[in-house]
């Protein structure tokens, strides 16, 4: 899809509706061109850097759940980390949770990686408002 | 008289310079219960940690330090025993004062009869006793509160995972499904649950509300707006709101993040909640004065305002205005607990069709973890 602001959209989330709903939002206010859903923060990483050997495209976009089994939101961060070092492609990255506990707002906010934490259920403008406050590292 | 096992004998320590005294109180009642005797304080501390005597006499008249003096420096460490003075009459205003500070129990004068120290020991020991068991009963109590607080939060916050991918299939449905009647069964599926959201979300503000401790950080006004937009719900959403804000800051606010987002996150759903029904968005003015002393916040809407007979109840737990009207009546209760915790206050001026303004006043820790 060409009309779409992203190019390659990554969605990780233990929950299946969630995933489901983000992809039907994502596709609906055309965000990105293709998602691709991923379960946890561990095959995330897996993932990426798959993409470093060239075998699957780099995401534009991640929405990173917080609360996930084997690897959480923050866990793969440091991960992250590492890898967008490597690189060529810097993907604007959300992360989206039900969280109530302000110290995962303030965590966010301290994390570099981060754009926003968002919390579900996910408001599409926010990621839209997002994706134009940062369009200079797309 | 508290009841007890015969095989377990009340605990006592005397402490006296001359040892005949320590002997003829020991012979006197090593029967009924377990005696142990020292003649210097040095001694005395090692039986209080080794035997943890319920029940300790000392002599008033001694070389080093008196028996007020000991009394005094055993409470620092072993506060539970109960401590009696034995003394000659001419000590009266030593000991006036020393039961006057709460150092010692009560007094017995010398010559001591065996009677009147076996009542004061049984006496003494059911103080010790029912204390005890008052303590008991405290931390139990305690115990069952903060265990009660914990399970309705992990409740709730269980309970906002569920909730979110409801409403986010809601919005998917409004999205994909076309048929009018469906589509009006799914805003009514939407309604409830945001006010099931919205429930679950100050239950979870009144469990974190509840924690005795302040954590005091720097607050950034910028962070602070932006976490409370973050805090409202989509029912209530930014898109829904306007914000005039103005800071005045001359010096750094130190103070209680969670707290203040959660009374501005209460005040500024409400005016949300309780805009006009012409008006497209409702419109908050957000002043903020921030000095040395204190912080001054003013939450002023546009809305309906609160009617005269209101004014005095809002603030009261489970009071709801009006019936129709969404909500738990728990919102401006947890405000009014939150700002009391920092030893803030707030004030409610309004007149119905004129909007309200919320005055609240936070003292700025800034000025006082510099003194």
């Amino acid at each position: 899809m060409s009309d779409s602001r992203l190019g390659y959209c990554l969605l990780v989330d233990d929950n299946i509706v969630d995933r489901f709903v983000h992809r039907r939002l994502i596709e609906h206010h055309k965000i990105a061109g293709e998602v691709k859903e991923l379960n946890d923060g561990k095959s995330a990483l897996e993932y990426l850097n798959s993409t470093l050997r060239g075998e699957a495209p780099v995401p534009n976009l991640i929405l990173l759940d917080l609360m996930m089994p084997e690897m959480d939101g923050f866990e793969f961060l440091k991960h992250y980390e590492i890898w967008v070092q490597k690189s060529e492609v810097k993907p604007l990255l959300f992360m989206v949770s039900s969280t109530e506990d302000d110290r995962d707002l303030q965590r966010a906010r301290e994390n570099r990686h981060i754009i926003k934490l968002l919390r579900k259920p996910l408001v599409p403008g926010l990621i839209l408002q997002g994706i134009d406050q940062n369009s200079d590292l797309k | 008289m508290t009841p007890r096992s015969a095989t377990k004998k009340i605990r006592v320590l005397y402490l006296d310079d001359e040892d005949n005294n320590l002997r003829s109180f020991k012979a006197a009642f090593r029967r009924d219960y377990e005696v142990y005797t020292a003649n210097n304080t040095e001694d005395a501390f090692s039986i209080l940690k080794t035997h943890k005597p319920q029940v300790i006499f000392s002599d008033q008249r001694m070389p080093v330090t008196t028996g007020v003096e000991f009394f005094n420096a055993v409470r620092q460490v072993f506060p539970d025993p109960v401590r009696i003075l034995i003394t000659g009459f001419t000590d009266v205003n030593d000991i006036i004062d020393a039961i006057n500070k709460g150092h010692v129990y009560r007094y017995i004068t010398k010559p001591w009869s065996e009677a009147e120290i076996k009542v004061a020991i049984e006496n003494a020991y059911d103080l010790y006793h029912t204390r005890k068991q008052l303590r008991l009963k405290i931390e139990d109590l305690e115990k069952t509160n903060n265990e009660l607080n914990r399970f309705v939060y992990s409740v709730s916050h269980d309970l906002r995972a569920p909730i979110a991918s409801v409403l986010g299939l809601v919005k998917v449905a409004q999205i994909d499904v076309k048929d009018d009647e469906s589509l009006e069964l799914f805003s009514k599926v939407d309604n409830s649950v945001h006010k099931l959201d919205l429930l679950v979300n100050n239950i979870i503000d009144y469990y974190k509300n509840s924690k005795a401790t302040e954590e005091l950080t720097e607050v950034n006004i910028e962070n602070l707006i932006d976490d409370v937009l973050n805090h409202l719900h989509s029912g209530e959403g930014r898109e829904n709101l306007h914000i005039e804000q103005n800071v005045e800051q001359n010096t750094v606010f130190l103070g209680d993040y969670f707290r203040i987002r959660i009374v501005l996150s209460h005040l500024i759903a409400n005016a949300i909640k309780f805009k006009k029904p012409d008006q497209d968005k409702a419109k908050v003015d957000l002043n903020f004065t921030i000095n040395s002393e204190t912080v001054n916040i003013k939450v002023r809407d546009h809305g309906v305002g609160i009617l005269n007979e209101h004014v005095e109840q809002i603030f009261k737990m489970f009071f709801r205005g009006k019936d129709q009207m969404a909500g738990s009546g728990l919102g401006l209760y947890i405000v009014k607990e939150a700002l009391a915790k920092m030893g803030g206050s707030i004030d409610v001026s309004s007149s119905p069709g004129k909007g309200a303004e919320f005055d609240i006043n936070i003292p700025n820790n800034y000025s006082l973890a510099n003194e």
